[in-house]
């Protein structure tokens, strides 16, 4: 029997070497509640999502491929009627569900449920803790009141919340008392600068990401996600290196141990990696997982070969996201502009990056 | 035919999450987030408790599997195994 601090992560290497899609974030819906500035999903999606029957064949498929880690999101995943009936099924599988949502129809039914049933985490899009500062970014007055009873009715249940927060221009200014608030009451979060684009390819959203100046702010506070990352890698065994070295040229993991499902049933690496796998109404997820031409050139993609970072000096500050190169530069073996430019902010601050074998 | 020093115990799947993985048998509980690896016997007697099943159903099997080992021995490094899954939550008593 094996358990020790570092076995996620291990297991993720481990999956990684063995092709195990272990991590599986599928958007269950594009339908959302809310209209949120910087939001990724580009309209037009509404009536073409999977069908309750299509879901379950995904999960057991999911299953067949040794999946273990599910994260449902959205859109807002609770807007689909079924979603009670996903949720129980993922779990009657044995996935360990986290889910994706902005909470505001949250109601005693579904914690009863997640009770019941067992739910990993919720993690909860929460921009401020000034009301008039999130219903600007979620463009929905009152949005919220029903946000924050929610997690309040979560947590006294004693579900595992986690604050999720994206950084733009329109909320930057606060995000350090909703931390404050944050660890009060005992929660987890994640800021993030990321703001990323449409999954159109529209890159409207940029306008919100933070000027260089908040940029550098953001990532010189030690709650935003660099340091915490990097404690959690102080604890490195002899396995754990030995299989970081094995992963060496692999540029990300996407595609490699995990793999995204969008309300439309087409298949992705991961949700921000979106060079298209297949569709799973057309191939089985055995197909576009281990045969298709996509994945193999996924796959086939090592560090070395990107000639815009291979000699780059801020190369060690660098978290390069192949599916940020792809959407917003244009090119798979291209350089990401976005963390170009966060990789000589941290230089000079000498801060390394978020990433993570995960 | 329960013993006195018998139990049954069942996999405690509302608290769990699994999957096969390499052979070996991820179980991650749910609320602490805790990742246990099961690998060769450990992971066949965790199967073993995917229905309702005694101690004394599993030492059985045990025996068959180690016809060269103490049974004496066997129920002592068994029970110390399923009483620390059951220390986890991942077993339940039935």
């Amino acid at each position: 029997m094996v358990q020790s601090k570092n076995v996620k992560q291990k297991l993720m290497l481990e999956a990684a070497l063995n092709f195990i899609p272990i991590s599986v974030f599928f958007e269950l819906t594009y339908r959302c509640n809310l209209k949120c500035v910087h939001c990724y999903v580009a309209s037009g999606y509404k009536n073409r999502e999977l069908s309750l029957t299509e879901v379950k064949s995904a999960l057991d498929q999911l299953k067949s491929l040794g999946s273990l880690f599910l994260y449902f999101s959205g859109g807002e995943p609770l807007l689909r009627k079924d979603f009670s009936e996903i949720f129980k099924y993922a779990r009657f599988k044995g996935f360990v569900v986290t889910i994706y949502t902005n909470a505001t129809l949250i109601n005693e039914d579904l914690i009863n449920i997640f009770k019941e049933f067992g739910v990993y985490e919720i993690h909860v899009s929460l921009y401020s803790i000034v009301p008039k500062i999130h219903d600007t970014i979620t463009t929905i007055r009152g949005s919220f009141l029903k946000t924050m009873k929610s997690i309040e009715l979560m947590t006294s249940k004693k579900i595992k919340v986690v604050i999720k927060c994206p950084l733009t221009k329109i909320n930057f200014d606060g995000y350090e008392k909703l931390a404050d608030w944050a660890d009060k009451n005992g929660l987890e979060y994640v800021f993030t600068p990321y703001i990323t684009a449409k999954n159109d390819g529209s890159k409207d959203p940029f306008a919100l990401r933070l000027s260089d100046k908040l940029l550098e702010k953001a990532l010189s506070d030690p709650r935003i996600d660099p340091f915490k990352q990097a404690q959690a890698h102080k604890e490195r065994d002899e396995f754990f290196v030995h299989l970081l070295d094995k992963t060496r040229n692999i540029p990300c993991f996407a595609g490699y141990n995990s793999l995204a499902i969008n309300s439309l049933g087409d298949v992705y690496p991961c949700i921000q990696f979106l060079y298209k796998l297949g569709n799973i109404k057309k191939q089985t997820l055995k197909e576009i997982w281990e045969n298709s031409t996509p994945i193999r050139k996924v796959r086939s993609l090592r560090a070395y070969q990107l000639k815009e970072c291979k000699g780059c000096r801020f190369r060690r500050y660098c978290a390069r996201c192949p599916g940020l190169a792809l959407i917003e530069d244009g090119d798979l073996y291209g350089k990401s502009s976005f963390e170009c430019k966060l990789a000589f902010i941290r230089s000079k601050l000498n801060t390394f990056p978020t990433k993570s074998p995960t | 035919m329960i013993k006195p020093q018998d139990f049954v115990i069942v996999q405690n799947k509302r608290k769990i999450g699994w999957c096969d993985f390499n052979k070996k048998k991820i179980i991650v509980q749910i609320e602490k987030g805790e990742i246990t690896i099961l690998e060769d016997i450990s992971k066949e007697i965790w199967d073993l408790c995917q229905k309702p099943t005694s101690l004394s159903d599993i030492m059985k099997y045990l025996k068959e599997c180690f016809p060269e080992v103490k049974p004496a021995v066997i129920r002592k490094d068994t029970s110390i195994f399923l009483k620390d899954l059951i220390k986890k939550k991942l077993l339940v008593l039935v």
